[in-house]
């Protein structure tokens, strides 16, 4: 997903729900992409260090 | 209890409000978009070691299936709370068509009816569980209130069942046949499928005129019964 795919996502995602939802939806997005960056950095430091 | 969402009490997650929601949202926003630009930096510096001669291949082999296990894990996150755009190519079976179409219908359809109510017909005649279930899913995540299942009796029951199962405050209404309504419903995912595929491309108008002439048939036999 680009960027702009994420942006118009997010713009779609504002239009249809309440507020306090769409706040829940961007944590739970924002932890996923913690998540996924920490996972990374691990896979590369693992590989490195082989 | 929030008479609004009983559910609320329950949710012991969720932060303490600092600022308005407009503010927790734009903060939210730029963090979303900082840590997608380093999703994007730190998978291509992953990618990069599968080229990289100093490393073995059986390293190189988990190295892509950590890839593979982080990029569906972050994409089944997007599709939770997105949908539709977040499946692209491939051949799609059935179910996984299904399950896009009526993604289509709840993410397209809530904005049509101003998020509140919407309802799935025709297509839920060909509805699996699997796709009711996602279809209930992505209610909940749109906070809809109202789903009316024009399908089956066992597929509304299942998914009754599941949603309630899952603690959903999602009322269920559903009729063994069509109604007067089924007319503007079919308008409704005829005009969502329209915006989808010219959006998105993902689905050839043939294709989807195949489908909804397929879907006309068999609510006219409905009708007709």
């Amino acid at each position: 997903m680009t960027k702009e795919e994420l942006q118009e996502k997010l713009k779609s995602a504002k239009e249809a729900t309440s507020p306090e939802e769409r706040v829940k939806i961007l944590e739970d997005i924002r932890d996923a992409l913690k998540s996924a960056n920490q996972e990374l950095k691990q896979v590369y430091k693992e590989a490195m260090s082989e | 209890m929030n008479p609004e969402n009983p559910n609320k009490e329950n949710n012991e997650t969720t932060p303490e409000v600092v600022g308005s929601y407009e503010e927790q949202e734009a903060s939210l926003s730029n963090e979303i978009v900082e840590e997608l630009a380093e999703y994007e930096e730190n998978l291509e510096q992953v990618e990069s070691l599968v080229e990289d001669e100093t490393i073995s291949d059986s390293m190189k082999e988990r190295v892509l299936s950590s890839i593979d296990k982080i990029s569906d894990e972050l994409q089944t996150k997007f599709l939770m709370h997105f949908g539709g755009s977040a499946i692209m190519g491939g051949a799609l079976g059935l179910q996984e068509y299904l399950i896009q179409t009526q993604q289509t219908i709840v993410e397209q359809g809530s904005l049509l009816a101003d998020g509140n109510q919407v309802a799935i017909a025709g297509v839920a005649m060909y509805a699996t569980v699997k796709s009711l279930q996602f279809a209930a899913d992505k209610f909940k995540a749109f906070g809809v209130k109202r789903l009316v299942n024009k399908g089956t009796v066992e597929g509304a029951e299942k998914a009754a069942s599941y949603i309630t199962n899952e603690g959903g405050r999602t009322e269920i209404s559903f009729s063994r046949e069509l109604d007067i309504n089924a007319a503007e419903h079919l308008s409704m995912y005829d005009e969502a499928w329209k915006i989808h595929t010219e959006e998105s491309g993902e689905v050839g108008r043939s294709q989807r005129n195949s489908e909804l002439k397929r879907i006309r048939t068999e609510a006219s036999q409905v009708l007709a019964s």
